[in-house]
């Protein structure tokens, strides 16, 4: 049914070595999890061996990628699906084997993860220098990259559903590194049951498209990723298999990627350490569920229902966080609502059919978010884990270079150009005003102001802690050490130059690179167009957002009794609640959830053990109470029972013989 | 030699048994290194029959037959396909790791020994019988130790606003478990009658093509009363009961072996009575999935650390029915993993609860915190188990659910959801109950307790070993399973294609 092009057989030799990268992270996760009850320093050296590795095994996959031009075999044909020879298992007839599929989307996924990745881990060894179960901690990240890098390679439904649990525990596993402080635990649990119900849909989903039709071969289904593509643009499942199996799928991407109203974890897992904020919950992670709906798109291309869901789910949860981001008074939590934000600005964007630019936006917001977090962990490391923004300022004059790579990473993010966040939004954006879908304008529009909200509070994050006046006294602050800046400086390198090379200078080739081939019908633009009314508008709306911003933070305009009173204020205090949405989570935790377990538990022990097992054991023994007076000891009283039961006998023999008594 | 390994399997415990017999009152210690010797001999032996089983697959290598009463023609008849093989595997790990555990008591050790290999000669028994008379013989000879074990060594526990004590629970196991084998005993008679080849060998009773009216009458006897040894609906509240009732090993075995002879009675029982299984799945589909949401909703509302495992048992054992009653390859091929998976991991859940309890004298989920500082390897086995428990990949129980939720999936696509939703919940009351009980700080009484110590260790380490083992490599014990399970479904699904 599905079979692999020539060309791409004749290749895939040396893309064997792809496997090397998530087994030598699985190597180190062991390696270090065995040393960490020992008290041997340095162990971080082996991630960050097995980090470089891991850069060159990209980059020899990249070139190699490259110097093939597998981007475009027609429709059914994705990169190099590469399996193993012995079945990871068998269920039946389908036998799973460890397959890979090798086209733009992994490697671009490859690119991003293992660059990040090994950022991260350097940066964390000052970060966590003095925390007595670091070796923990980085055999923790190694088993996260492992899981994730696992997650981009795999080529079959399931196994991206289990490395997708992996993941999830990777992130639930640091999150609550500092297990001592309940707030972690709290937020550890909160995001692995939170993901956990998303994941619900996520295995729904794969039945149906795993079993909803017969293979060639004769298996009951398959869980082979191109096989599903290919029988759903044969149309092979019927519409409402394709529509659930999707909208499911999608459940399990708002779970993982913190889609409204599934995204109440992210905030709260910044209690984990910061680097695992920018790796795991900004760069990596989170964005598994766009890679998911990415990598499924000719399946919501066909499932229009899915893809207006998609569509809407996404521009609700850009402009809720956004909104968010905006009133939180902890720099932590900001940047969380703002990866939210962007997270679902980049699901709006698949669901508009520019899934390219969704994945070109995926890797530039995950280089400045990831300088972002950085950034933030510096702060936090000169002032004594301090996140709340209204006791910094002024910072610029303490730490220069942390100041710089800001600023950069947070215009990047409100999509100035030249930075890459300007690329990657305005192909969203054209996108958006291109693509065959319904309401463009409506869509268009709130996308300027999720475009306005997203300067704005970038723009108050930035006064508040690094250029107004500073509210509390200084104690021996300095700037970060070289080993966290380095990672900051390489970050904002990328930053600034990501999107120009992909977009401008090297278009041809890197950019087709993010092409999941052309799968689809839908007429979307795949690469950067330069459209000079489309960048006027967003330019405007992202520098009026940042002029706003001056005024209202720097001028204090925001202290003014219009913005004090009426509309505004309760539209401050709705938003600082999170619109209630944690309280409405909890109401349901404590009022309906624990309410029905202990009814069930309640009706356990009161009616299906008390009355349905313990009665009619009561019932024996009231009943044997009784009889036992029959059971008096006296010969007496057996010789009376005995003689009459004999004339009861004999007066029904004679009534049975004649018909009569007497 | 293979044709003696499985009379052997039953020898070696008989030994054991005869040798403590012997052995004078006060020598603890010689009692329990002999126990402990026999239970390794008996593992390795257990090893051995999977392992040989799964390079040749071949189900008549190890039979071994011989006539006990001629009258009946009743035959001991030995012999292990690959469910039974996986099965006998579960039981030595479980007695091995169980005999190191119960080390720790103190009174009256022989007779605890003795009334425990009994109890493990019984289950051996069970597993590797072909003839249905033996087979029940020993599903009784595994029942009745239990009364005494818990009656005598249990512990009895006082909650806000009802009471357990040990006698209670020994009882209500004792004749809920008793009743339900008159169920069974109507049934094999009845079937022995009627099937009238003068044989009580499973094969027989195959060839016999019993009909079809009395097989749709006699297997609800059979479903129901192996049901309630693998906690069905609504007749499963002796187990959680029995479970805090029992000593430590005693809950091992127990959750770990004793329900699975239930679940592997219904298997048994699909061969010779297939009609009866067609007509009837739907109730087991169905009271399977009640087991699986009810049991996990229950679980999510005990305070006490061994209820909450005792109804996550309940929850567990409803994938197992519930891949029974798929009749299908995948399902069912799930439901013997997903019983030896839920073996090994509520094995070592009820070990450590043991390890906990013995430090803090507690089992209240609301006074236990932060154990993880004082107990770091009782608690990431804990966390292992947890997990496992919640469906993680890469531990035991992951393949087997899904295999069992893609055969339930064909069959009846609700249930299968419901399915997935159980499992949902089982993260949320198991990641409630580890953050509970590990993590946060630890109160000051709690600080300094000791570590797990080595006769605790070893058997939690044999049991995590199982558990990441079959995770990591799951294809070893599936190919030893799935030929089995396709032999059987194949053997049903024929009598529906000849009429």
């Amino acid at each position: 049914m599905y079979e692999i092009n020539e060309a791409a057989l004749q290749a895939p030799s040396n893309l064997g070595i792809v496997w090397w990268a998530p087994i030598l992270y699985i190597i180190s996760f062991v390696v270090l999890g065995v040393l960490s009850r020992t008290k041997i320093k340095y162990t971080y050296f082996v991630p960050i061996i097995v980090s470089f590795i891991s850069i060159g095994i990209f980059i020899t996959v990249f070139s190699t990628y490259v110097s093939n031009n597998w981007e475009r075999y027609g429709c059914d044909i994705i990169g190099v699906c590469w399996n193993g020879i012995d079945p990871w298992f068998v269920i039946g007839d389908i036998e799973m084997h460890f397959g890979a599929i090798i086209d733009g989307l992994t490697v671009t996924m490859l690119g991003l993860i293992s660059i990040v990745g090994s950022l991260v881990i350097i940066y964390s060894v000052s970060y966590m220098h003095d925390d007595p179960r670091k070796t923990w901690y980085f055999s923790c990240i190694s088993f996260f990259i492992a899981a994730m890098l696992f997650l981009v390679l795999a080529n079959n439904l399931l196994l991206i559903y289990v490395a997708w649990e992996l993941v999830g525990l990777g992130s639930y596993l640091l999150i609550g590194f500092w297990y001592g402080k309940q707030t972690a635990v709290d937020a550890a649990k909160k995001a692995f049951i939170t993901t956990r119900i998303g994941d619900v849909g996520l295995m729904v989903g794969i039945l149906i498209l795993g079993t909803s039709f017969t293979t060639s071969s004769g298996a009951i289904g398959t869980f082979h990723i191109p096989d599903i593509i290919l029988a759903a643009q044969q149309g092979m499942y019927s519409t409402s298999e394709l529509n659930w199996g999707c909208l499911l799928i999608f459940l399990g991407a708002m779970g993982k990627s913190a889609q409204f109203p599934l995204h109440i974890w992210l905030p709260d897992a910044m209690e984990g350490p910061t680097p695992v904020s920018a790796l795991i919950h900004a760069a990596t992670m989170v964005t598994a569920g766009i890679y998911l709906t990415a990598r499924l798109f000719p399946l919501y291309e066909i499932s229009t229902i899915a893809l207006t869901v998609v569509t809407v789910i996404g521009l609700i949860t850009a402009i809720i966080a956004a909104s968010m981001a905006l009133v939180m008074n902890d720099l932590k939590k900001i940047l969380a609502y703002s990866t939210v934000s962007h997270l679902g600005l980049m699901i709006f964007g698949i669901g508009t059919g520019g899934y390219a630019a969704a994945m070109l936006h995926l890797v530039a917001h995950g280089f400045s978010k990831a300088l972002l977090f950085l950034s933030a962990g510096n702060i936090m490391h000169s002032l004594h884990e301090e996140t709340d923004i209204r006791k910094m300022g002024n910072l610029r004059h303490y730490m220069p270079i942390t100041t710089i790579c800001f600023l950069i990473g947070a215009l990047s993010l409100s999509g100035i150009p030249p930075l890459s966040g300007y690329f990657s939004k305005d192909m969203l954006l054209h996108g958006v005003t291109h693509g065959k879908i319904d309401f463009t304008n409506i869509y268009f529009l709130l996308s300027l102001g999720f475009i306005f909200l997203s300067s704005l509070y970038m723009t108050r994050v930035f006064i508040l802690v690094f250029w107004s006046k500073s509210t509390t006294e200084y104690k021996d602050i300095h700037e970060a050490p070289k080993t966290m800046n380095i990672p900051i400086i390489i970050l904002t390198f990328f930053s600034i130059v990501f999107g120009i090379i992909t977009c401008l200078i090297y278009q041809d080739t890197l950019l087709d690179i993010m092409h999941l081939v052309t799968w689809g019908f839908l007429d979307t633009p795949l690469h950067f167009e330069f459209d000079l009314i489309l960048t006027i508008l967003s330019v405007g709306f992202a520098l009026s957002g940042i002029i706003a911003g001056y005024f209202l933070y720097q001028e204090n305009y925001v202290n003014k009794s219009v913005f004090n009173s009426g509309l505004f204020k309760s539209l401050n205090s709705l938003i600082s609640q999170k619109y209630y949405l944690d309280d409405a989570y909890n109401w349901i935790v404590s009022n309906v959830v624990n309410k029905v377990t202990a009814i069930v538990s309640y009706i356990d022990r009161a009616f299906v053990n008390d009355i349905g097992i313990n009665s009619p054991g009561e019932a024996i023994r009231a009943t044997s109470n009784k009889l036992r007076y029959i059971q008096t000891g006296k010969v007496y009283n057996y010789a009376l029972f005995i003689v009459l039961s004999i004339s009861v006998i004999v007066l029904i023999w004679i009534f049975l013989e004649t018909g009569k008594i007497l | 030699m293979d044709s003696w390994i499985l009379p052997l399997i039953l020898i070696v415990p008989v030994i054991t048994l005869l040798a403590i017999l012997f052995i004078p009152k006060n020598n603890d210690e010689t009692i329990k290194n002999i126990t402990i010797f026999g239970s390794a001999i008996s593992g390795i032996l257990s090893l051995y029959v999977f392992m040989a089983f799964a390079q040749t697959r071949d189900p008549n290598q190890f039979d071994f037959s011989m006539v006990w009463l001629r009258n009946l023609s009743i035959r001991l008849d030995f012999g292990v396909d690959g469910i039974s093989a996986l099965m006998v595997l579960l039981v030595g790990i479980v007695y091995l790791t169980g005999t190191l555990i119960s080390c720790k008591i103190t009174e009256r050790i022989k007779e605890f020994f003795i009334l425990y290999i009994l109890l493990i000669i019984g289950v051996y028994g069970v597993f590797i019988s072909q003839d249905l008379f033996f087979f029940f013989f020993f599903y009784e000879l595994a029942v009745v130790p239990m009364y005494l074990l818990i009656a005598v060594w249990g512990h009895s526990s006082e909650f806000e606003t009802f009471n357990r004590t040990k006698e209670y629970g020994a009882l209500k196991l004792m004749l809920v478990l008793v009743a339900s084998s008159i169920l069974i005993w109507i049934g094999i008679l009845s079937t022995f009658v009627v099937a009238n080849q003068n044989s009580f060998l499973f094969k027989d009773l195959i060839d016999a093509n019993i009909g079809n009216d009395f097989q749709i009458f006699i297997f609800p006897f059979f479903l129901i009363g192996f049901g309630v040894l693998a906690g069905l609906w609504p007749f499963h509240t002796w187990s959680p009961d029995g479970h805090v009732a029992a000593p430590t090993s005693v809950s091992m075995v127990h959750a770990g072996i004793l329900m699975k002879l239930g679940a592997y009675g219904i298997l048994r029982s699909i061969e010779f009575l297939p009609a009866g299984a067609q007509e009837w799945m739907w109730l087991l589909l169905i009271l399977g999935t009640i087991n699986v949401v009810y049991g996990a909703l229950s679980a999510m509302a005990q305070k006490d650390l061994k209820y909450v495992i005792g109804y996550s048992s309940v929850s567990h054992m409803g994938y197992v029915l519930m891949g029974l009653a798929t009749l299908n390859v995948i399902g069912v091929a799930g439901s013997v993993l997903q019983m030896f998976s839920h073996g090994i991991m509520t094995a070592l859940f009820f070990a450590l609860v043991g390890v906990i309890y013995e430090r803090t004298h507690s089992r209240d989920i609301e006074t236990l915190d932060g154990l993880i500082k004082p107990m770091g390897i009782a608690g990431t086995l804990f966390v292992i188990a947890g997990l496992t428990s919640l469906g993680l990949p890469g531990l035991s129980g992951f393949v087997a659910e899904l295999f069992i939720f893609i055969g339930v999936f064909q069959t009846n696509p609700l249930m299968a959801i419901l399915g997935v939703i159980g499992a949902a919940i089982t993260a949320v009351y198991i990641l409630r109950l580890i953050a509970r009980i590990f993590f946060g700080t630890v109160s000051e009484k709690w600080a300094n307790l000791p570590d797990i110590s080595k006769f605790e260790l070893i058997p939690s380490v044999i049991l995590a070993f199982f558990i990441v083992f079959m995770g990591v490599l799951p294809i070893y014990f599936i190919d030893a399973v799935n030929e089995s399970v396709k032999e059987l479904i194949n053997a049903y699904l024929s009598n529906f294609v000849a009429g």
